[in-house]
């Protein structure tokens, strides 16, 4: 049977499938087996709460706070979950499932591998604290993640969001993001972005009110575009994009030297905000080439595109 | 008949060999040169001797020849610090002396670096740093390649034969960010792979260099410098001239520095870091045509640029730089 032809018995009948514990198991290891990087162990388990939508949340286990194990379910299961509140914990902890998230839309796609029952979802549902950024799709996620990790931003779909809302998870504040959003939302201290740049002004303005700490984020020094939102995916302090003219340059030459010519086949130049303001003095007279013997002395992380 | 040209290189250590060998291949090739070490590395640190093929280490039965050799050289060569007993040395030298300084691995980076130039009593005339990560701090110094005597050899591994992986980590406990050439991820990664019999490895620790060189050539498919630093060091070169596939993580300027050097737009590094060596090294030892690609890779590009003519037509060029002055 397939693993989609027994998510069909789920939704069909659920008390059943939660019966059926090989049913589970089969579950289970199919799910865990894309998920090889959690290993914890569920030994230490003393509750599972289930909310009144049926979004079960089971708390931290040991150190491992990242792992939460998480099930989210469609309302339409609530009661069951409800019932089955206290095997579901023995069950958990003998099958040792971490995670399973079944939805009414998605019964109907449910290709495993195509599904992605990973950090995605793991982070989506744990890291509910602050920001929540409501996207169309979901491929600015790692992106905007690693960019504004000290702000635990998190991204989440407009109706996994009001799920959550329901099971008594309040964010401070949502940032939409090209999405038809429902009135009583909207009411909730949030902003609506017509494109990425916006979010990241958002997310900057947001980060201002909450007294975090400096966004960081990579601003263009020479570039003949204000924002190139693929380019915030880069994990580097400086960014250089080079013409095609450049070559390596070969001879008896010094680190400056070097430098020089980088510089001037330098064609395009961004830098964290951080950066940018702790050499404003090079850079905001485009004095790269001073700039670049600063910014290796200074052990930057530098990413050199184009060659 | 010309007389040759004398060249007394100094220093306060054998800095694993890389003064000798550079005053061996001046001494090959025409030139007059001595390699002067003060002092031998200790017996704790394991490397006593291993690095004095081709220098003399300085007592008082030498002074006088070393002062009379000072006296005649035309070019003082003063290699990373030398003690003030040295000093006195440097007084004797005539006016015709001209003075190089060479920077090579540096217990001192930013911030807490300085120039050592600046507190020594004379004037040089060219300054050198060592192309690896040395330049990034010591940014007016003409960028010199360091030097391996070893004669390049190619043996591409066989089907049948497991890859053996050869990592000799000279340092764990880095004072520096560039002297750091250990990562225990890595090396859990590897006894890993060791011990379920997928790799062969050889962890070669204080063995004697021409003996850890004849491990990479006749033993190694491939060498592993270090992934954590960015940079590179001499391991990777002794890799390339013993035909190995050389693991480092070489950043664009690390890599800069050897390409101006060779006049290339490509390094045969097989790079990795911490997050990808597992899968990296995995993706070597299941394709053995991967493995004998980098491997003629890197016994080319030895062969092509860092062989020992081409080395020394670099430093002739800088010795006359230095004469013309």
């Amino acid at each position: 049977m397939s693993f989609k032809r027994k998510f069909h018995k789920l939704k069909k009948d659920p008390k059943a499938f939660f019966q059926d514990t090989k049913l589970i198991k089969f579950c289970s290891t199919e799910l865990n087996k894309r998920n090889t990087n959690i290993k914890e162990s569920f030994d230490n388990l003393k509750e599972v709460s289930v909310s009144e939508s049926g979004f079960v949340h089971l708390p931290d286990v040991g150190n491992y706070s990242e792992h939460r194990v998480i099930f989210l379910f469609d309302e339409k299961y609530k009661d069951f979950m409800l019932e089955l509140k206290g095997n579901l914990l023995n069950l958990i902890k003998k099958e040792r499932i971490h995670y399973l998230y079944v939805k009414e839309d998605r019964l109907t796609d449910m290709d495993i591998s195509r599904m992605k029952f990973n950090n995605e979802t793991k982070k989506r549902l744990v890291n509910y604290s602050h920001l929540f950024v409501v996207l169309d799709n979901d491929r600015f996620s790692a992106m905007i993640n690693h960019i504004y990790h000290n702000i635990n931003v998190t991204y989440i779909r407009i109706q996994d969001l009001e799920l959550s809302i329901n099971s008594n998870f309040t964010p401070n504040t949502f940032i939409f993001y090209q999405q038809e959003v429902k009135q009583d939302l909207v009411c909730r201290n949030a902003f609506y972005a017509r494109d990425v740049c916006e979010v990241s002004l958002y997310i900057k303005y947001l980060h201002d009110v909450y007294r975090k700490r400096a966004m960081d984020y990579l601003v263009p020094v020479i570039s003949s575009v204000s924002f190139r939102p693929e380019l915030l995916s880069s994990s580097s302090d400086v960014l250089v994009i080079l013409n095609e003219n450049y070559k390596f340059k070969a001879g008896c030459l010094t680190h400056r030297e070097q430098m020089r010519y980088l510089a001037k086949n330098t064609e395009e130049l961004f830098v964290k905000e951080s950066v940018f303001i702790k050499y404003n003095q090079t850079l905001s007279i485009k004095d790269i080439f001073n700039f670049y013997c600063l910014a290796t002395y200074d052990n930057l992380k530098m990413e050199i595109q184009g060659l | 008949m010309s007389a040759k040209i004398r060249i007394l290189h100094m220093s306060s250590t054998p800095i694993v060999g890389a003064m000798g060998k550079l005053s061996y291949l001046l001494s090959q090739n025409g030139y007059d040169s001595v390699s002067l070490v003060f002092k031998d590395y200790g017996a704790d640190s394991g490397l006593s001797t291993y690095f004095l093929d081709n220098s003399v280490v300085y007592d008082e039965n030498i002074k006088e020849c070393i002062l009379d050799y000072a006296k005649s050289s035309d070019i003082i060569w003063v290699h990373n610090l030398i003690p003030d007993e040295f000093y006195d040395i440097l007084g004797h030298c005539t006016y015709k002396s001209k003075f190089v300084y060479h920077c090579h691995s540096f217990n001192k980076e930013p911030p807490l670096f300085y120039d050592p130039t600046h507190i020594m009593p004379v004037k040089f005339c060219k300054k050198l740093a060592v192309a690896q990560f040395q330049p990034r701090f010591f940014q007016d110094y003409t960028i010199v390649p360091n030097i391996i005597t070893y004669k390049p050899y190619l043996k591409l591994k066989e089907d049948k034969e497991l890859l053996t992986v050869i990592y000799s980590p000279s340092n764990k406990k880095p004072f520096t960010k560039y002297g750091n050439k250990y990562s225990s991820s890595m090396g859990d990664e590897l006894k890993f792979l060791a011990s379920s019999n997928k790799i062969r490895l050889i962890y070669a620790n204080q063995v004697r260099p021409n003996n850890l060189f004849a491990l990479r050539r006749l033993s190694a498919h491939v060498t592993i410098d270090e992934i954590v630093s960015g940079g590179y060091h001499q391991v990777s070169l002794e890799g390339l001239c013993a035909g190995n596939v050389v693991i480092n993580n070489a950043d664009f300027f690390a890599q800069m520095n050897i390409k101006q050097i060779a006049g290339v737009d490509e390094m045969p590094f097989y790079i990795c870091d911490e997050s990808n060596f597992f899968d990296r090294l995995n993706a070597l030892r299941e394709d053995n045509e991967l493995v004998r690609r980098y491997q003629r890779l890197s016994y080319d590009f030895f062969t092509n640029y860092l062989s020992q003519d081409k080395l020394f037509a670099y430093y002739d060029r800088i010795c006359k730089q230095v004469l013309e002055e």
